[in-house]
């Protein structure tokens, strides 16, 4: 649908994915701040626990309990009807998360009918992998697996899920090509890890809540680390900018000779950011679509082998345990689309804590989220910098390489092409952080109780919603992924680009970045206040 | 003056439209060649003053399946 009138700074608020992410996460973040008033309506949200067939006597994990709402542990107002909801929950979730999204998709245009259909089949067959996933032979570890009467479990912890949505993804995306053409319409990994990524903005405002409340100095540590994320995140991402865009292009023009304009949108979705970073440049530099559609196509497969890869990578081989922030800001940098690398971030996160636990045998035990932040940043600040690099790149094309009599590059493009997501990201952990400094009186005891109240609406945002949302992305990424993709000729030399500047350049030297702006960062250990 | 149109590329050529008129052209130059003459006979009152013509890209032409990643292709203005 063409439109003629002059785009505004508005247009696209009721009709793009990154727009109704924030719509959607923000929207159930304010919900959930009613309870500060002692109105809880999140607490349906539905979270797994691990599980047994055959719990031992006085031991953990009966299938019943395998799903529950989570205002049954941390709702003030209302813990005795969430109680009640046990598996109920999951429906609760897809009735109300399954409105949410089905309004956004009205508004977007989509096709109803396929969406709902698609929707109803990806949430319950991500349900029924993060249920499977959960069984306490995967999910346990050394070091709680005698509580489900085991002696033996893979220590996946939470990762074992993400991996087997991914793998009943790719599955569906790469035998049954027909049923994924059906779930297409729902099958939206980027509209969903946006949606995500903005709760992830709660969890982080939210951490120094929670560890205030193990101890006041613990609460401090963690909002002193999530600044120092932050900073180095941008820094970070400045000097891989820098680095990664003009050696790609060098790679791309001098090696394999490839075209100006096709190795410029190539750089950006290798070195940059994947499908939002070739879109922006091919925009930038005038190229026709179809350059940044092949683009395209090639990073998010080539993001899905990554997030396969170097999660495993990270946490086994180098660096390990020794340095998870360096790990997750170097994987921020290396996995291009967002959906791609917050999974990655997401399952890394998982990975790392299992083992530390596993290594000290419980006597290190860091808090959730924070490896996943570390991935996330440097990626948000990546994304919010495509918008200002594009335009410099239009800047060089539009007047240098291409001078066109008369035409000029509206300033605007800057902000048609920033990702809206960011600011429901930075808007909900700003303001988690506000309530945390003020009226929170950063973690004093006296406040504990004003503190809980904000603990019962957050908890079930940043901890069901999230991972709800980062399992349907994992679902759906593997439904989108054709692997058979790289086979086809189209593709030709780019797929070999891709290849040697991914694994010969970008991730060495995002990892040498991490290492630089990351190194010695320290997670906070909080072993001694939970079980 | 400001006149408003949509473009988008439709795997062969450069389309340019408002409700008024229609161009295609293989290359963005012969479009903006187009425009020019296009605008100059359709709209009379442009000849003696200075025209911007604000092409929007119709993201609608951009496959669904990219939308989620990137909404906004580009915007161009050319001034005559």
């Amino acid at each position: 649908m063409a439109q003629y009138p002059e785009r505004k700074w508005y247009t696209g608020m009721l009709s793009t994915e990154d727009w109704w992410a924030v719509w959607i996460a923000v929207g159930f973040f304010f919900i959930s701040l009613l309870n500060i008033w002692g109105i809880d309506l999140v607490g349906w949200m539905t979270y797994p626990t691990k599980w047994v067939f055959n719990p031992p006597e006085g031991g953990k994990g009966a299938i019943s309990h395998a799903f529950y709402a989570l205002g049954k542990k941390y709702s003030v107002s209302a813990k005795g009807f969430y109680k009640g909801l046990g598996w109920w929950s999951v429906i609760w979730s897809y009735v109300i998360f399954g409105a949410a999204l089905t309004i956004g998709a009205a508004f977007m245009k989509w096709n109803l009918k396929r969406f709902i259909g698609g929707f109803t089949l990806i949430y319950f067959m991500t349900i029924a992998t993060w249920f499977i996933g959960h069984h306490a032979f995967i999910a346990a570890t050394k070091v709680n697996m005698h509580k489900y009467g085991l002696n033996f479990a893979l220590n996946l912890g939470g990762g074992g899920s993400f991996i087997l949505a991914l793998i009943v993804g790719l599955i569906i995306g790469n035998f049954f090509k027909g049923f994924a053409a059906y779930l297409s319409e729902a099958a939206k990994p980027e509209w969903y890890i946006k949606t995500a990524i903005v709760t992830l903005g709660v969890k982080l405002g939210y951490l120094p809540i929670k560890l205030s409340a193990m101890s006041q100095k613990l609460g401090k540590e963690a909002a002193d680390l999530t600044f120092d994320l932050f900073v180095a995140g941008a820094a970070a991402t400045v000097v891989a900018y820098l680095i990664f865009w003009p050696g790609v292009y060098v790679i791309s023009r001098k090696i394999f000779k490839l075209p100006r304009k096709t190795a410029a949108v190539l750089g950006s979705g290798i070195s940059i950011c994947g499908v939002s970073a070739a879109v922006a440049t091919g925009g930038a530099v005038r190229a026709k679509p179809v350059v940044s559609i092949m683009v395209s196509a090639l990073v998010v497969v080539w993001a899905v082998i990554e997030l396969i890869i170097l999660p495993g990578f990270f946490t086994h081989i180098w660096p390990g345990t020794k340095d998870p922030l360096v790990a997750g800001a170097s994987m921020g940098m290396a996995v291009k689309t967002d959906g791609a690398d917050a999974a990655a971030g997401e399952l890394l996160d998982e990975f790392m804590r299992t083992k530390i636990e596993v290594e000290t045998n419980g006597a290190v035990k860091w808090p959730e989220g924070i490896i996943t932040a570390s991935a996330v940043m440097t990626k948000v600040w990546i994304d919010m910098f495509i918008g200002i690099w594009a335009f410099v790149l239009a800047l060089v094309w539009v007047y240098k390489f291409e001078r066109r009599e008369g035409e000029r590059v509206p300033a605007s493009e800057v902000w048609h092409r920033f990702p809206k997501f960011v600011i429901g990201y930075f808007f909900c952990w700003f303001f988690l952080l506000a309530i945390y400094f003020g009226p929170g009186q950063a973690g004093a005891p006296e406040a504990m109780p004003f503190l809980k109240t904000v603990k019962a609406g957050a908890v079930p945002v940043e901890k069901g919603m999230r991972k709800l949302f980062f399992m349907l992305t994992f679902m759906s990424l593997g439904i989108i992924t054709d692997f058979k993709k790289l086979k086809e000729a189209q593709f030709g030399k780019m797929i070999w680009v891709y290849f040697v500047a991914l694994f010969c350049f970008i991730i060495p030297v995002a990892i040498i970045i991490g290492y630089l702006f990351h190194h010695g960062m320290t997670l906070p250990n909080i072993a001694q206040y939970v079980k | 003056m400001v006149i408003y149109t949509s473009i988008r590329h439709d795997g062969r050529h450069w389309v340019v439209e408002n409700d008024n008129f229609r161009v295609e052209g293989l290359t963005l130059e012969e479009i903006d060649d187009k425009v020019r003459e296009v605008v100059r006979k359709t709209t009379p009152e442009t000849r003696d003053q200075k025209v911007q013509v604000y092409m929007a890209y119709d993201n609608y032409a951009i496959p669904q399946w990219i939308r989620q990643y990137s909404s906004h292709y580009f915007d161009r203005v050319i001034e005559f």
